[in-house]
């Protein structure tokens, strides 16, 4: 990508040629980042829905000033004299083309679009919609599934759209699994799809890792705010697995972690104050007994709790069940920059065990939280039951 | 829906007639197709543009220009 970017400057430059990106992403800000630390000047596409049916990525076209594909594969040697020098004829049968299936506009004519209107309105309320468009748009995408002929697609929009909901206000409880086992069914339909497979790979275990997605993130901000720039924010924080890597050599693992609380004698959250959701992403590679673990905790309307964030930080201790493993046991996850807030927190962790098996870990969390009506603040313990299902759903 | 008129409509059909049936592949993407259009939301990278997803390129806007096209992603 940087060296197309810097093989087109040029080309650009004096009008010769548009590059255009179509980013094969679920969350559009992270894109932003990367194209403000690469300084990607050219317009870019999200298409988290993959409604272009991208099976892996990166891939480039040359497109004629007709709109016919000319080139597959290009390669900057040769760009210009190959396909930026030459006039092309317009094609025989006319160069006329349909109107895009999804579009902005069926927002407000979602009658549009005949048989399949109703799901093409429901990718384009996902895509220009927001938040309130999200529950509406997943109740037609779920109805739509009560079609047997629907092909492998429809599971994995499906799966994005629990997941956009994930990441927004209108949250449910249940949505990240959704999101999952959707994405699971399409890539089961379809093995040979990478852009679905790296979409669960994504929050996966490490062994199936092919690199480390988004371990570009820290370096990309330091080399941002080096140039005097604001980096561009993630308003969806990033997972441990998603900056993880491929598993680490056996002698690189770190000391084993201590237990906190291991006699049980922080005082018990006594009114549930956090709500507690597992995702489990397992190894998409087959059966090799893999797994990562997400558990989302985050103050319950309600209770009038709120993370205190000048107090000690949420921790997750794991045990693991006899011929089972979790790694790593212990897992912090960092508070916010205000004294108190209120948002989703996830902590992962991978999980090992016999292929298709099922089992329930031991956990619990420590976690400090304030009375949002009288400021005091408590640091309690909640004990949980993770139940992990590496069998394939 | 689709499924269920064609069930009802052919009685006896085996339901794995119709359930496995495989993801279409990418059509008019072949050397000298003509490139369906696309409209999908733009990223605008630039600093302190913002970016409420409202904006829109629309792939057959960019005709009488040669274009490439590239997709990626971030990782």
């Amino acid at each position: 990508m940087p060296v197309w970017h810097e093989a087109t400057a040029p080309w650009r430059a004096d009008g010769r040629l548009v590059v255009v990106g179509v980013v094969q992403e679920q969350h559009r800000e992270r894109c932003r980042l990367y194209a403000q630390w690469r300084g990607f000047d050219w317009p870019i596409l999200w298409d988290p829905l993959n409604l272009t049916g991208a099976r892996a990525v990166p891939s480039f076209l040359g497109i004629d000033e007709h709109g016919v594909v000319r080139w597959n594969a290009p390669r900057p040697d040769g760009f210009a004299e190959r396909f930026l020098d030459v006039e092309f004829d317009p094609p025989a049968g006319g160069n006329a083309v349909a109107p895009p299936p999804v579009s902005r506009t069926l927002l407000a004519d979602p009658a549009r679009g005949g048989m399949l209107g109703p799901v093409h309105a429901a990718h384009a309320r996902l895509l220009w919609g927001g938040p309130a468009e999200l529950d509406g748009a997943i109740a037609v995408l779920e109805d739509d599934l009560d079609d047997p002929l629907r092909d492998p697609r429809a599971w994995f929009r499906l799966g994005v759209a629990y997941r956009l909901r994930v990441d927004s206000p209108a949250r449910r409880p249940g949505d990240f699994q959704r999101a999952l086992d959707a994405w699971g069914r399409a890539l089961a339909r379809d093995p040979d799809q990478y852009v679905w497979r790296r979409r669960i790979q994504q929050y996966g275990p490490r062994l199936d890792k092919p690199y480390p997605f988004y371990g570009w993130v820290a370096e990309a901000r330091a080399a941002i705010a080096a140039r005097g720039e604001t980096p561009v924010e993630l308003t969806v924080p990033l997972t441990g697995s998603e900056r993880a890597g491929a598993p680490p050599p056996a002698e690189a693992d770190p000391a084993p972690a201590v237990e906190p609380d291991p006699e049980g004698r922080v005082r018990r959250d006594p009114a549930d104050w956090l709500v507690v959701e597992t995702a489990v992403a397992r190894d998409t590679g087959g059966e090799r007994g893999g797994a990562r673990v997400h558990v989302t905790l985050r103050p319950r309307e309600g209770a009038g709790r709120a993370w205190n964030n000048e107090g000690e930080p949420l921790t997750l201790w794991v045990d693991a069940p006899e011929g089972w493993t979790a790694s790593p046991r212990l897992v912090v996850a960092p508070g916010a920059a205000a004294a108190t807030s209120r948002e989703a927190r996830t902590l992962d962790f991978e999980v090992a065990g016999p292929p298709g098996a099922r089992a329930e870990l031991g956990a619990h969390a420590l976690y400090s939280v304030c009375e949002e009506e009288t400021g005091r603040c408590t640091y309690v313990r909640r004990d949980l039951r993770l139940a992990v299902d590496l069998a394939a759903p | 829906m689709l499924a269920a008129l064609v069930l009802a409509l052919v009685p006896g059909l085996p339901q794995e007639a119709v359930v496995a049936k495989p993801a279409r592949p990418r059509v008019g993407r072949g050397l000298g197709e003509v490139h369906p259009d696309l409209e999908l939301p733009r990223i605008d990278a630039t600093p302190g543009a913002g970016d409420d997803g409202a904006g829109t390129l629309r792939l057959s806007a960019l005709r009488g220009r040669k274009v490439l096209l590239i997709e990626f992603a971030s990782w």
